[in-house]
């Protein structure tokens, strides 16, 4: 049976590291730019080798299509090109390189029932528009054209204006739309993005549930002061109440095993050093696996909020910026990517994915599994993101050995 | 549950005095538990059920109750159908047993374990928690086919003492159980009932 290749996985890497190599380090492949389109376009080259169909959709969303011996619902992988501001060259390209090989695999030993395709999804991160996986919700109908008009970058561009100056079709939006019943399964393969695989000892991981997030954006107003002349008595600090704050979600994130909260942005107005804080503008991010937590422990951090505020006669005001809920993902397919890691000889952890990825939009529709493997040190969303080659090949090994056992009746 | 602009809300104003400013509401829960427990223990595939019914598909039921985050949520529902007045759940042996216990530890009643199928001989008791006559108690149930567990769980609970006046269910699968709760002077609820629960192109 062929194997992955890993020479071939690191050689496709290596030739995709040359777009949107950032001057300041890692890459900025952003969503709807030239370099992003030139990823693409990479993608598409490779699986034309292989003797795939390729298409890249109105929203820019590219697929490589393999056809089946029989009419049959496809078999799916793939994961994204796009990174954030001068992140790694890993964070979906590994699923996407992966993704290739899946399908030079079966392109070259033939066989299958099922057709295949491989898919690039168009802007799975949510750097430049805020929202993340715009080409597999506009392919699920959760996004629409109307989505595109409304999501702004820093520089005050649309999607939609960015879509089209990169050549793409955003009026068409609506024909991105997929039939699901076209979809037999979907598995993706991602880095995990964090360190629970280096720390268990394992470069597998099959993924049951894929967290949700919940983010607001509180605004801490109380009085900016000379910070000589105003005794502490008569001091309203925004930035003490906020770092108040700031300690409760650590403290109320810490009582669940799957809950995580994080205040990873806080502006300071006016931001002097001899100046009391008189305005704090924070970004909270709660996660989890558990739905209800996640919106609960939100709940719980904005009565912290208000009590905190309410003693140091400090004003809140507050903006939900997004809310997605966890998804669970198919038993099933976790099942026949379990079998198909044990017939390879792969020990692997089952796990849940504290990161969202276009699996959990695609799994509302179709049979979904992710599976995952280690990155170096666990870092990601940075230039010194990596993964080994040889790990993206055994899980393409995995996933083929997964798609056999599906074209074989497995159920999903 | 079909997917909306309420997925992804930008910029949006909360009002922070508000009671709940970020929770879902009751119809959308209800909805997302739906799928997620679909995606968590549906199989498609024909399966001859202990209830001696073929179908064409089934409830991997303890991939449900292994979920904490399912299994929670399942019980603050389940809680919800439970009227005022009861004095105990009960749930037959053994995948109910787990989602008893959770909706026990949700309302703070008391839990009576029923040992499902015939006397073995053994002498043990066929209802175990201490239950005493006269109590009102609520049977809970996993999967309901044909119902005959959930009978037999009530039938040994009367001869209890205690006074059985409801079941309720996860998924009911419209194999005319309700009918015989019905005959059997039970009120009956499920939370999820197929067809409505069930995929496209599954019946």
């Amino acid at each position: 049976m062929t194997r992955a290749d890993t020479e071939r996985i690191r050689g496709h890497l290596d030739e995709l590291s040359v777009i949107g190599s950032d001057p300041r380090g890692g890459f900025s492949r952003l969503v709807y730019t030239e370099r992003e389109r030139a990823a693409h376009s990479l993608f598409r080259r490779w699986l034309d080798g292989y003797g795939l169909t390729t298409s890249t959709d109105a929203v820019g969303n590219s697929f490589g299509d393999l056809a089946g011996s029989e009419d049959l619902p496809v078999l799916m992988s793939g994961s994204h090109l796009d990174t954030v501001y001068q992140g790694g060259n890993f964070d979906g390209a590994a699923g996407v390189v992966a993704a290739v090989e899946i399908a030079r695999i079966l392109a070259e030993t033939g066989g299958m029932r099922h057709p295949l395709r491989v898919a690039a999804f168009a802007g799975e991160e949510g750097a430049r528009f805020g929202a993340p996986c715009i080409g597999s919700r506009l392919m699920t109908g959760a996004f629409t054209e109307h989505t595109l008009k409304q999501l702004k970058d820093r520089d005050s561009v649309s999607a939609w204006d960015a879509a089209k100056s990169v050549g793409l079709q955003p009026e068409q939006s609506a024909s991105a739309r997929w039939d699901p019943a076209d979809v037999s399964c979907f598995v993706e393969i991602h880095i995990e993005q964090g360190r629970v695989l280096e720390a268990r000892n394992h470069t597998l991981g099959v993924v049951h549930t894929i967290g949700g997030s919940t983010r607001v954006e509180l605004t801490f107003e109380g009085r900016a002061d000379h910070s000589g002349a105003t005794p502490m008595w008569l001091r309203r600090d925004a930035l003490v109440a906020a770092a108040e704050f700031i300690s409760s979600v650590e403290r109320r994130a810490q009582r669940h095993a799957t809950s995580v909260a994080t205040v990873g942005t806080v502006s300071v107005g006016p931001n002097s050093l001899t100046t009391v804080p008189g305005r704090v503008v924070l970004g909270l991010d709660v996660r989890d696996i558990d739905s209800e937590r996640q919106r609960e422990l939100t709940e719980t951090l904005l009565d912290d909020a208000l009590r905190i505020a309410a003693g140091r006669e400090i004003v809140i005001t507050a903006r939900q910026l997004s809310d997605q809920s966890p998804v669970v993902l198919h038993g099933t397919v976790q099942n026949v990517l379990a079998g198909a890691a044990t017939r390879q000889g792969m020990p692997f952890i089952s796990m849940p994915s504290g990161a969202s990825h276009d699996a959990a939009h695609l799994a509302k529709h179709v049979p979904t599994g992710m599976v995952f493997i280690p990155c170096r040190d666990g870092v990601s969303h940075a230039p010194e993101e990596h993964a080994e080659p040889e790990h993206i090949a055994q899980a393409v090994d995995v996933v083929v050995d997964a798609f056999r056992a599906i074209d074989e009746g497995a159920t999903v | 549950m079909s997917e909306t602009d309420g997925e992804v809300w930008v910029n949006k104003v909360l009002r922070v005095y508000d009671e709940s400013r970020v929770r879902l509401s009751e119809v959308d829960s209800l909805a997302e538990l739906r799928e997620d427990i679909l995606r968590a223990s549906f199989q498609k595939g024909a399966v001859h059920l202990d209830s001696g019914v073929e179908q064409p598909y089934f409830f991997e039921k303890y991939l449900i109750v292994a979920r904490p985050t399912i299994l929670r949520r399942l019980a603050r529902f389940l809680a919800a159908r439970i009227p005022a007045g009861t004095d105990r759940v009960a749930a037959p042996t053994l995948g109910a047993v787990a989602i008893g216990t959770a909706v026990s530890l949700e309302t703070g009643l008391p839990l009576a374990i029923v040992r499902s199928g015939e006397a073995d001989g053994s002498g043990r008791r066929s209802v175990e928690g201490g239950l005493h006559p006269g109590e009102i108690v609520i049977l809970i149930e996993d999967v309901v086919v044909t119902g005959q567990r959930a009978l037999m769980a009530v039938r040994k609970l009367r001869e209890a003492g205690v006074i059985v006046t409801a079941v309720v269910s996860v998924i009911d699968c419209g194999r005319g159980a309700a009918d015989r709760f019905t005959e059997e002077g039970l009120d009956y609820d499920s939370l999820f009932q197929t067809p409505t629960l069930l995929p496209k192109g599954i019946s």
